[in-house]
């Protein structure tokens, strides 16, 4: 069963997004922030992993930063989710590669539908809207 | 499903409170009903001889200790106790076990109190927090739902500029509707529009699709048309089932696309296996909003009335098949086709029975034409008509029959029988076709050159037709006009009426209309009035010159008290029948803040008396309300002086064409003696325009006549600079 790391700091959003995952096939472990998320990547890393951006200790944005510094070969896609509308907060996002920016509220069926491309046909990925 | 239910647990606080639940216990677990180990505790002083004491042997039997509870004794001594632990909706899903080194009460033979309790208390706890976290699972199942919901809305358009474009979107919402309500099938069938869309899924599409999509085109549409509500087969016994859906098995819900009226005028419909989808009522809101979507979608190019495509659509369909004609070569014929005199038919007969009317010509339009032609109501009574790879002469051969066959209609209501006809213009499209809006301004003006020869005709539209290029520069001005109205290009100028006779007389100026074009150049009213007139833009021209003259003069009105001039402003006949104008200049005068009594009407003669009782009633309420009325060009129209009897007005302004002529030619003289004559014992102020020289103002004078303007008495200028100089003058009278 391929494994999602969920981070995000709203037990609501986990509990949506966690659930649907879960009845999509997928195992998920879930993290409340991007400290919590990067301690959990040192013992294992995901098949997929998806991050809200505003977290308490450390944000997404920060996250991405520093898988890419610690993890500079990581093979797993990101999705990155927010419900922020500010232009900047997707601008950010362009500069990694292997990662996709979503808008909150998901729609669990596209991003499952996501997620089932990037892995099967990894070459598809950041075409998501 | 038991063994999800206890995942539902996060037991770590349960090692806390378990313990104190039973006092002196050595191991609690819980197993699943599989009698896998789900969860335990021990003391952490001997949590390893536990662990192993728990394995020491599994063969000892369980008997009832009463109250639900079983006990066993192992060989080491240790008493285990064990409930059930049975969940709401789920019935037995695991074994709660609680293993004391010695026997509590060894000499009972049933469970005491305490025990019983306890077990009581840890199902309580445990039993709640599942239901809880049921509870918030199901909330974010139906909160995952309606982000759903959200996505599917957001995602799919339903504003669209093309035709094109249009065609996309409505399949582009059929697909979403299939895919959110994760259902085999959904179409989209609107029998009038020819629109029929239809997506299958890959996995669980209906056996015989084709079959599937016919019932729907017919006796499910029919239904849904027939009640105006949607149609919804879950219960596999409902008998609809056999009458609408040819006995199938699967489940359906079926929603009317509506129109601006609340006319069907098709439906969206989702088609589900009996066993994967049980249609909500969640389902039929999500598909009562798609459908509205659908249905603007629709109407963004069709036409409420008669499903036919409407003007942008058509527009959208001629951009096509022009840059066909540009890039190919090829040729095509574009109609302008309107009913004559419908305004007759809603008039005597009311607008339901002109509805009726167009629906029928759009009809016979259809039944005349090849399915390749494209029919567009454009408005009113007009349609558009595209001829795809058409000559001119069989061009004219279709509109020939298409005039021919709408003359075979009747209108029949109330014992009247009206004779139909239409005027049909043809204008070519090819690679000399000058832009979409020029081909059918062409198609548009050889209507109305049609239309100008009588009822029932066809006019070709021919460059060189010096009638028609007149035309064509009328419509080019209607542009310009509303571009004018628009940007307010329009310019004030103001002309100085003198007093003649008595210098107490107060002084007159006369606001007149000028267009600033391009260059800068003021252009004169004579250039683009005639347009306005006759595409009925003056109502709006009169409204923009009543706001800004009024606007302009509110900012001397300390001036204006004080010296009390008389502004004319110039009105159309268009805008006495136009409603809501007479309360719009009163509103306009009162904000402003300028006496009424200030402000002077000018209607010609003419105008008057075409629209004699508008202008009556509009002229009474305003001089009530204190303004000032003057007839213009007095003596050029079919002059009666009767009519002056029944219009309510203060001053008389005689042509200029007497005036003018007044120093040499007798007749003219005469006349104006006569006009002013009647003027005086009607008690009107006389004005005399087109006064070029002195002369003629002392023959004016000695007649008797009030006041003059023209060139000899003052040149048009700038509004604002004559308010300037008034203001002027009033400073320097005060110091």
């Amino acid at each position: 069963m391929k494994k999602i790391l969920l981070v995000d700091d709203q037990a609501h959003v986990i509990r949506v997004v966690k659930l649907g995952l879960e009845d999509g096939g997928y195992e998920v472990d879930t993290a409340a922030n991007g400290s919590e998320c990067l301690v959990k990547l040192c013992s294992a890393h995901p098949d997929f992993l998806i991050t809200d951006i505003d977290m308490p200790r450390m944000d997404g944005k920060e996250l991405c930063q520093a898988i890419e510094a610690q993890f500079p070969d990581r093979k797993f896609p990101i999705v990155v989710l927010t419900s922020r509308t500010e232009m900047e907060h997707r601008d950010w996002t362009q500069a990694f590669e292997n990662l996709t920016f979503m808008e909150k509220p998901v729609s669990v069926r596209r991003l499952l539908s996501h997620i089932g491309k990037s892995l099967t046909e990894p070459d598809s990925l950041a075409s998501a809207s | 499903m038991s063994a999800n239910v206890l995942k539902l647990l996060s037991m770590k606080k349960y090692e806390r409170m378990l313990p104190r639940v039973f006092p002196g216990v050595a191991r609690l677990e819980i197993r699943d009903k599989h009698n896998e180990l789900f969860w335990s505790w021990t003391p952490t002083v001997v949590a390893q001889d536990a662990d192993k004491a728990e394995d020491e042997d599994p063969v000892v039997v369980w008997s009832p200790f009463g109250s639900g509870i079983d006990k066993r004794q192992l060989p080491s001594g240790k008493m285990q106790f064990r409930a059930a632990l049975t969940m709401r909706e789920y019935g037995f899903v695991a074994w709660l076990t609680a293993a004391y080194d010695t026997q509590p009460s060894v000499a009972l033979s049933s469970a005491p109190e305490p025990l019983r309790i306890a077990f009581a208390d840890a199902q309580m706890f445990l039993q709640d927090d599942i239901d809880l976290q049921l509870e918030c699972n199901q909330l974010a199942a139906e909160l995952a739902e309606r982000y759903e919901e959200l996505n599917l809305m957001y995602s799919t358009k339903d504003q669209v500029k093309y035709l094109e474009e249009g065609q996309e979107a409505l399949t582009s919402l059929v697909n979403n509707c299939a895919d959110y309500l994760d259902v085999g099938l959904a179409a989209l069938v609107c029998r009038e529009r020819n629109i029929n869309i239809h997506h299958i899924s890959v996995t669980e599409s209906p056996s015989d699709t084709e079959k599937v999509l016919s019932i729907l085109a017919t006796t499910v549409h029919d239904r849904v048309e027939s009640q105006v509500q949607s149609v919804i087969l879950n219960d596999p016994t409902d008998i609809d089932r056999v009458r609408l859906f040819d006995g199938r098995d699967e489940n359906l819900l079926a929603h009317p696309v509506l129109d601006d009226h609340g006319t069907v005028i098709g439906m969206l419909a989702v088609v589900a296996g009996h066993d994967t989808h049980v249609f909500s009522n969640g389902d039929r809101n999500l598909l009562e909003v798609m459908a509205k979507k659908a249905s603007r979608i629709i109407h963004t190019h069709h036409d409420s009335l008669t499903g036919l495509i409407n003007r942008s659509g058509f527009e959208s369909t001629l951009m096509t098949s022009l840059a066909g004609s540009q890039s190919k070569d090829l040729e095509h014929v574009l109609l302008h086709l309107n009913i004559d005199q419908l305004h007759v038919i809603n008039d005597l007969m009311g607008y339901p029975e002109g509805d009726a009317l167009i629906r029928r010509v759009s009809k016979c339009l259809k039944i005349v034409l090849r399915d390749t032609d494209v029919v567009s109501r454009l408005g009113g009574g007009e349609f558009g008509i595209l001829l795809p790879n058409c000559d001119a002469r069989q061009g004219y051969a279709v509109a020939e029959k298409l005039r021919n066959a709408i003359d075979e209609l009747t209108v029949v209501s109330a014992q009247r029988t009206l004779d139909v006809s239409a005027c049909i213009g043809i204008a070519h499209v090819n690679r000399e076709a000058d832009g979409i809006a020029g081909v059918m301004a062409a198609a548009e003006i050889a209507c109305k050159a049609a239309k100008e020869e009588g009822k029932g005709r066809v006019e070709i539209f021919e460059k060189d037709n010096t009638t028609l290029l007149r035309r064509s520069e009328e419509i080019e001005w209607i542009g310009r006009v509303q571009e004018a109205l628009r940007d307010n290009l329009f310019v004030l100028y103001c002309q100085p009426v003198m007093p003649l006779l008595d210098k107490s007389h107060v002084a007159h100026f006369e606001i007149l209309i000028r267009l600033r074009d391009y260059n800068g150049d003021i252009l004169s009213p004579f250039v683009f009035l005639p347009a306005a007139e006759r595409y009925q833009l003056m109502p709006m021209v009169d409204r923009w010159v009543v706001h800004h003259s009024l606007k302009a003069l509110s900012t001397c009105w300390k001036t204006i008290a004080a010296k009390n001039p008389v502004f004319c402003i110039n009105l159309s006949g268009q805008s006495f029948s136009n409603p809501g104008f007479q309360p719009f200049v009163m509103d306009e005068i009162h904000e402003s803040g300028i006496p009424p009594q200030n402000i002077c009407f000018e209607v010609t003669e003419t105008v008057a008396i075409s629209h004699i009782d508008d202008a009556v009633n509009f002229m009474t309420s305003l001089r009530r309300f204190g303004c000032l009325f003057s007839l213009d060009d007095f003596g050029a129209g079919l002059s009666s002086f009767g009519y002056l009897k029944v219009l309510p007005v203060d001053y008389l302004k005689i042509d200029g064409s007497f005036v003018r002529e007044i120093a040499t030619d007798d007749v003219s003289r005469s006349m104006v003696e006569a006009i002013a004559q009647i003027g005086k014992t009607m008690d009107l102020s006389i004005i005399a325009e087109f006064v070029e020289d002195k002369a003629t103002q002392d023959i004016l004078r000695s007649i008797g006549v009030d006041y003059a303007q023209g060139f000899g008495v003052g040149k048009p200028a700038p509004l604002s600079d004559i308010l300037s100089s008034l203001e002027h003058e009033s400073s320097a009278a005060s110091a």
